[in-house]
């Protein structure tokens, strides 16, 4: 019997550093780890390095030497920016005038064309800055089955034109597919009520859910409105929450004496809420330890030009932080060790649920998550004992500070490892094991293997 | 290596070392884009070789420093200058040429024999349909016929100093073409550098 064999659409894959990143590394470790064959179609290099400059070298390494991955190119830039002088023909290339011409002559027919295969935005009546990626990986999808068949197709988005993509994929070769929503693409996740979109892009999630074998959302919130939006399609709605990293947890010790340092990880935007907390720090940092630290790692924004303004608004050394810069994903263990505190600042309602959340709730190190009373983190810390939940308050947080840095003081090995084991259902192999179950319950799929 | 505007076939004795990057521009947007480039790429402390069929007007000539508005650090700018070469290429004499070989015989007949005021009337008239006939031809057909094959004469006239380029010096860091000219220029080169990247501008 052959292995089955899934065709992963994942945009951002390494060595792009975007948050969604792991899930997708997740997502093909599980389906490697379950005896399926993975083929990813990704986004390519240059994107991410040149275009973007968001990239994280060592993520690659993580990739299982059996997934094969393609790379699709695309770019927000005009083909004429881009394109590398030698994919340019002959023709254009020594005349370059009379082909721009004559391409300008066949005018409306040169528009229609693209129109037909799927080159322009006309092609695909949505919102998505990444439609022309629709088309190349469609047919990239057709010459990879002209190597091999594969069995499902699963797209994660955003973009989500990766979801449109799966969709035609699908249709072509007459395969299942299902979609892997990171975040909701009808909802706005700040206020979790219908996102500003255009009816037709809402035709096209439509479109999409109607045919799409299962839908995969990141929590319960985002689950239950799809099914209200949705009612139809109620049953197609499952949950398959984000996970924590096994290495990136590091061995549990005791509390100390000495001064304390909290921390925070991840790519910080300005949808963080700072303010409220360098205010609540520079306010309580005198009735903590002498020598307590406020720590930030991370990524400044998820492209080269956030980091300035965002480094601004940061406080300076002598007021006991610092920043460490980027953390690559082997370090993050180290970082987490190094922390006595750990913080979550996040924005947003019910749907904010961050990757970080479960990691950071998988240490077994007090918590002070800083979000609205309604975010969906401050919900699941709702049940940690070592979290405790502040809205975006200066006082609010600097109260939580205090108390967080009591619970530093004296929780005790045990209750940390007790913390820890009760979080174990959330590693990201685990959870992400239920995502394979889900495909793997693809009629088509069981009827071809039985086959 | 000293910083001046050269001719072709002076840039063996011009050769930029490691890292350099190689900048064509034949019209004004060309060139504009090419002191774009040159300007970021003294920024990262790269050299630059620059093909200018614009025909800046150099401060000096030939034999003088390049001005580009901007700090030059000694040595890291050469400019081939090819605009003249250009110029007396057949293609573009004959733009200047056609109009004069045809006008020139009816001028020439309206001096012959005895002058009366009805053959100049006749002969004024034909010349000055003729010129306005010409001048459209020119317009429409023998510029135009110029301007495509601009491309491949600015070529033809940079390829030996390219050539040597690739023989004789460190490959270039990037090839950059200012304009849809140049492009052709960059097309041929991105051939002879196969790994190296193009781009109109330096980003």
């Amino acid at each position: 019997m052959s292995k089955p064999h899934l065709l992963y659409i994942a945009f951002f894959f390494p060595p792009s550093r975007a948050s969604g990143v792991y899930r997708a590394l997740a997502t093909v470790k599980a389906f490697d780890n379950a005896g399926w064959d993975v083929t990813v179609i990704t986004a390519d290099e240059r994107f991410f390095e040149d275009e973007i400059g968001s990239v994280d070298r060592s993520l690659v390494d993580l990739i299982p030497e059996s997934v094969e991955v393609e790379r699709v190119p695309f770019s927000f830039r005009s083909e004429a920016e881009v394109r590398d002088l030698r994919d340019v023909g002959w023709f254009k290339g020594n005349f370059p005038l009379l082909s721009s011409g004559v391409r300008r002559r066949l005018g409306s027919f040169t528009v229609a064309l693209d129109v037909m295969r799927g080159r322009s935005a006309l092609s695909f009546p949505m919102d998505d800055r990444y439609l022309s990626w629709i088309d190349p990986v469609v047919a990239k999808a057709k010459a990879i089955r002209r190597r091999k068949a594969f069995d499902h197709v699963l797209a994660t988005g955003n973009p989500y034109s990766a979801f449109e993509a799966a969709r035609l994929i699908a249709g072509i070769h007459g395969r299942p597919f299902t979609v892997d929503y990171r975040d909701p693409w009808a909802f706005d996740m700040r206020i979790g009520s219908l996102a500003k979109l255009s009816a037709p892009t809402f035709a096209a999630e439509a479109r999409i859910i109607d045919q799409a074998y299962a839908c995969i959302q990141v929590n319960d919130a985002i689950a239950s409105a799809y099914a209200n939006l949705y009612p139809e399609k109620a049953h197609k709605q499952h949950i398959v929450m984000n996970g924590y990293d096994e290495a990136s947890i590091p061995d549990v010790v005791g509390p100390h004496n000495g001064p304390l340092t909290f921390g925070m990880l991840g790519t910080v935007t300005d949808l963080w809420p700072l303010g409220a907390l360098f205010e609540a720090w520079h306010s309580r940092r005198k009735s903590l330890p002498p020598g307590s630290l406020l720590r930030l790692g991370g990524h400044l924004g998820y492209f080269p030009w956030s980091a300035d303004p965002l480094l601004a608004t940061f406080p300076d050394q002598s007021a006991g932080f610092e920043y460490v810069g980027p953390v690559p994903k082997t370090d993050v263990a180290g970082f987490y060790a190094g922390l006595d505190v750990v913080l979550v600042p996040l924005f947003g309602g019910p749907m904010v649920t961050a990757g970080k959340v479960l990691e950071v709730a998988a240490l077994g190190t007090p918590i002070v998550c800083i979000q609205g009373r309604d975010g969906g983190a401050r919900h699941f810390f709702e049940k940690h004992p070592l979290a405790i939940g502040v809205d975006p308050d200066p006082d609010a947080v600097g109260a939580a500070l205090l108390e967080a840095a009591t619970l530093a003081r004296t929780t005790t090995v045990e209750e940390r490892v007790s913390v820890r084991q009760s979080m174990a259902e959330y590693e990201r192999q685990t959870a992400m094991n239920e995502l394979v179950s889900i495909v793997a319950q693809a009629p088509e799929l069981q009827a071809n293997t039985v086959a | 290596m000293p910083e001046r505007v050269i001719g072709l076939g002076e840039v063996g004795a011009h050769l930029p070392s490691d890292p350099w990057v190689l900048v064509f521009g034949v019209s004004r947007e060309g060139n504009r884009r090419a002191r774009r480039a040159t300007r970021a790429a003294l920024h990262w402390n790269m050299a630059v070789l620059w093909f200018d069929g614009f025909g800046e007007r150099w401060e000096g000539g030939r034999t003088g420093r390049v001005d580009l508005d901007f700090p030059v650090p000694d040595g890291s700018v050469v400019v081939v200058d090819y605009s003249d070469d250009e110029k007396r290429h057949w293609l573009n004499r004959m733009v200047e040429k056609v109009p004069a070989s045809l006008i020139g015989p009816i001028e020439r007949a309206e001096g012959i024999g005895e002058p009366s005021e009805g053959r100049v009337r006749t002969l004024t008239s034909i010349r000055r349909s003729l010129q306005r006939a010409l001048a459209a031809l020119q317009k429409m057909v023998v510029r135009r016929i110029a301007q495509i094959f601009r491309g491949i004469v600015s070529w033809r006239l940079v390829r030996d100093d390219v050539e040597l380029l690739s023989s004789s010096a460190p490959p270039p860091r990037m090839i950059i073409y200012g304009d849809d000219f140049a492009l052709t220029q960059g097309w041929w080169a991105a051939r002879i550098w196969t790994e190296i990247p193009t781009a109109m501008e330096v980003n």
